[in-house]
């Protein structure tokens, strides 16, 4: 007689089969000693597997998470600070340097009125705007760059 | 004169057909406290711990590793799109860091070894008559000498009771994989249960 391949034998020990191939097994296993001893074997492995029980971690596993999440916001509101402060300071130094520029352009030895009504001329005004704006967007990108979340994509 | 009803409004209203995580997840993201998170820890911790010491094999790697799973699954909550699928998404956190970790040691083959003869020392009897809970015993040794996917795949499917589908989706590979791990798996189990007694369940034939 020839014997029940082992996938046949799991699928059987694991309810998986369909109705024909059930009354097939079945029917060979109340013939076969060899096959019913192999099929009680799987069966005890398949109850074993279903008992399982999930492991336990320690008592104050929650509360480590807490404390661990707490930490880092705290650290996390630091680097935050520190990051916003990065920015200003930034802008705040070109903008110094930009203006120590303008005015050494102009040379020190002419009278401040002078230098006054040429940074009040709309086109530098505009221009000092403009390049403030772009350095600032600039700084901020490469800040949220160094300093940003990182993206977790996920399927769900 | 009929008693006044007092009503009380919540500034925050459930709908019905909300699930319990989806409340809790909302609370959280509401907050943003990590206090407001621990109930959502308590609830899985069993879950995530269970697959990271299937794979890690060390209690102590396993709680450290599945502590940082849900602190990324904190940070990274307000990415879930659908909140129900909480319990395979934090799953998913769980088997990928598992697995990156293992790859980064490698076990020590008679470290296993002796821990699993440590086991069936204490157990004379053959599997097959041994008790149930000295089987779960003898299997769940056994399960450490599986290769780490197919531990992992056991361990999503006997010890949470997932479907191959969602087995699928926690672990990136495909359905006809998964089969083909559980199928492995459980007749590597079966080959290292004949091997081990060997002597006693040819005694009993």
């Amino acid at each position: 007689m020839e014997h029940l391949d082992n996938s046949t034998l799991w699928q059987y020990a694991t309810d998986a089969s369909g109705l024909e191939d059930k009354i097939r097994i079945s029917d060979h296993l109340s013939n076969c000693e060899d096959c019913k001893r192999e099929f009680e074997l799987l069966k005890h492995i398949e109850e074993a597997l279903r008992a399982a029980e999930e492991e336990i971690p320690s008592p104050g596993f929650s509360n480590a998470v807490v404390r661990k999440l707490e930490a880092e916001a705290v650290q996390e509101g630091k680097i935050r600070f520190s990051t916003k402060f990065f920015r200003y300071a930034v802008l705040g130094a070109f903008a110094l340097a930009f203006l120590s520029a303008i005015i050494f352009a102009l040379g020190l030895d002419i009278k401040v009125s002078y230098a006054e009504e040429s940074l009040k001329g709309p086109f530098l005004l505009m221009l000092s705007a403009s390049v403030i704006l772009w350095v600032f967007y600039i700084v901020d990108r490469v800040c949220n760059k160094v300093f940003g979340q990182t993206e977790y994509s996920e399927s769900f | 004169m009929p008693a006044v009803t007092k009503l009380v409004f919540k500034p925050v209203i459930y709908s019905i057909s909300m699930t319990q995580d989806q409340i809790l997840i909302k609370e959280i993201l509401n907050s943003n406290s990590p206090a407001a998170y621990r109930a959502l820890v308590e609830k899985y911790e069993r879950n995530v711990f269970t697959v990271c010491i299937k794979i890690l094999r060390n209690r102590e790697e396993a709680e450290e590793v599945a502590q940082d799973v849900f602190v990324k699954g904190f940070k990274m909550l307000n990415t879930l799109r659908d909140h129900t699928k909480f319990p395979n998404w934090i799953l998913k956190i769980a088997y990928t860091k598992a697995i990156d970790r293992s790859r980064l040691k490698s076990i020590s083959k008679t470290e296993i070894g002796q821990v699993n003869e440590k086991v069936f020392e204490q157990t004379e009897t053959p599997f097959v008559v041994a008790s149930l809970q000295n089987r779960k015993e003898i299997l769940a040794a056994l399960i450490e000498r599986l290769g780490t996917d197919e531990a992992a795949v056991i361990t999503l499917y006997y010890f949470q009771d997932r479907p191959v589908k969602e087995i699928a989706e926690i672990t990136d590979m495909t359905l006809s994989n998964v089969k083909v791990k559980l199928f492995r798996a459980r007749n590597a189990l079966r080959e290292m249960i004949s091997r081990e007694f060997k002597n006693e369940i040819n005694d009993l034939l």
